[in-house]
């Protein structure tokens, strides 16, 4: 994942205000994308995701000194399109968030090689046991493994203790090790089945 | 659990460890030989996120953004087009001008009409200021009334989460020393004045509790 220094996003930013079409291009070809995945990941809603994407980036032309430097810009950037994809869902429906409710079952005590070598070989495995978290769980994994925050960064973002942020990473990584595990399982038992 | 390698494998994950975070990494697992597997699977983790992350589209939502800067570019424009032909247009004359034509016609003589309007606004000026001297008005009570009512920074914009109680909110706004100054507005943002002490750290222990969505700092209007 290729990163734009600070300093080249902020010489963006100041010429995004004099109102260059050409900086808010290369801003929205550097962020529009992480902000899309991040949406995605955590919503799982790509179309009004592809819309958010659009108002969260228009917001930066608008108004670019609304970012004060206070963070990273993409930290800022995700925060601006967290806060616009739950605006545009509280006007549709509640969202139903679930909580870590955990099967003891899943408690598997130390990561071992197998579990590496399913993890490696199993794309669509890996996406459907995403996409079985729990939407909080999600965006945790999302944020710690795709854009490398910190326990710090992600409770900030998300309103959350840090400790809390590290539960859920906890568990969702046990959870995702669970589902593979029963993934192989019942590919071994179809392959008995039909030998 | 050792919380600082979980961190680090997972930030070695994503590429984002610093050279004194890959040495504490590195020499923890000459220690510990048996957390290699729990690194490598983070790494593996987050090349699938990476892999599913490049199958997505380049610019999303760029057609919808493009449409949008098209018709604020359009807007400005035609604002530029009607600012530029409006001294163009023939000015009709004004009651003043026919007055002063009338003036003119009926009397004989011609009064300049900005000679008019200027003792106009003389006879006027004398006419509020006998008015103010006869009935001793006080006119504070209607200047405070007119002083505008928004509340000024610095504050903190909050908006809590949808199933937090009363008491909860109570609660956190105690623990901080604020007070709600204004809100909800439309999507649920609250204004709240911090009376004492520092206004980032009451904003920090905000997000820290868990029943907020959004906490920001508005700095004093100047």
């Amino acid at each position: 994942m290729q990163k734009l220094p600070q300093a080249e996003i902020e010489a963006l930013l100041r010429r995004v205000a004099a109102r260059d079409q050409v900086a808010f291009r290369t801003l929205y070809e550097q962020f529009a994308r992480r902000v899309y995945a991040f949406l995605v990941h955590r919503f799982q809603h790509e179309s009004l995701a592809e819309e958010v994407v659009s108002d969260t980036l228009l917001h930066v032309w608008k108004s670019p000194e609304s970012f004060r430097g206070e963070s990273a810009f993409s930290t800022w950037l995700l925060g601006v399109a967290r806060f616009k994809m739950m605006e545009r869902l509280r006007q549709r429906k509640p969202e139903s968030e679930d909580v870590d409710e955990i099967d003891e079952n899943l408690l598997v005590e130390e990561t071992g090689p197998e579990d590496v070598a399913v993890m490696r070989q199993r794309s669509e495995g890996v996406r459907e046991c995403l996409e079985l978290l729990p939407a909080e769980q999600r965006e945790c994994i999302h944020l710690a493994y795709y854009e490398g925050w910190t326990l710090d960064e992600i409770g900030e973002h998300m309103s959350l203790k840090k400790e809390t942020v590290g539960t859920r990473l906890f568990y969702a990584r046990k959870k995702i090790q669970a589902c593979l595990a029963a993934l192989l399982a019942r590919e071994r038992g179809l392959q008995e089945e039909h030998p | 659990m050792n919380p600082q390698f979980d961190e680090l494998s997972r930030k070695a994950a994503a590429g984002t460890l610093t050279a004194a975070e890959r040495e504490w990494l590195d020499a923890h697992l000459r220690e510990h030989p048996d957390k290699r597997a729990q690194l490598e699977w983070d790494a593996a983790l987050s090349a699938k996120l990476e892999q599913k992350i490049a199958a997505m589209p380049a610019l999303p939502g760029w057609e919808r953004t493009e449409r949008a800067l098209q018709a604020e570019q359009a807007a400005s424009e035609t604002g530029r087009t009607a600012r530029a032909v409006k001294p163009a247009v023939v000015r009709s004359p004004g009651i003043l001008d026919r007055v002063s034509d009338w003036l003119a016609s009926s009397l004989g003589f011609a009064i300049n009409a900005q000679a008019m309007a200027v003792a106009l606004v003389l006879v006027q000026a004398g006419v509020i200021g006998a008015l103010a001297w006869q009935y001793e008005r006080d006119y504070s009570e209607i200047r405070a009334g007119t002083q505008d009512q928004t509340p000024r920074g610095p504050l903190l914009r909050v908006s809590f989460r949808e199933d937090v109680r009363e008491s909860e909110l109570r609660r956190a706004l105690a623990g901080i020393g604020g007070e709600i100054v204004g809100g909800p507005g439309q999507i649920g943002v609250y204004l709240v004045r911090v009376k004492d002490g520092d206004l980032r750290a009451a904003a920090q222990r905000l997000r820290a509790s868990g029943i907020t969505e959004l906490v920001e700092i508005v700095e004093a209007k100047r």
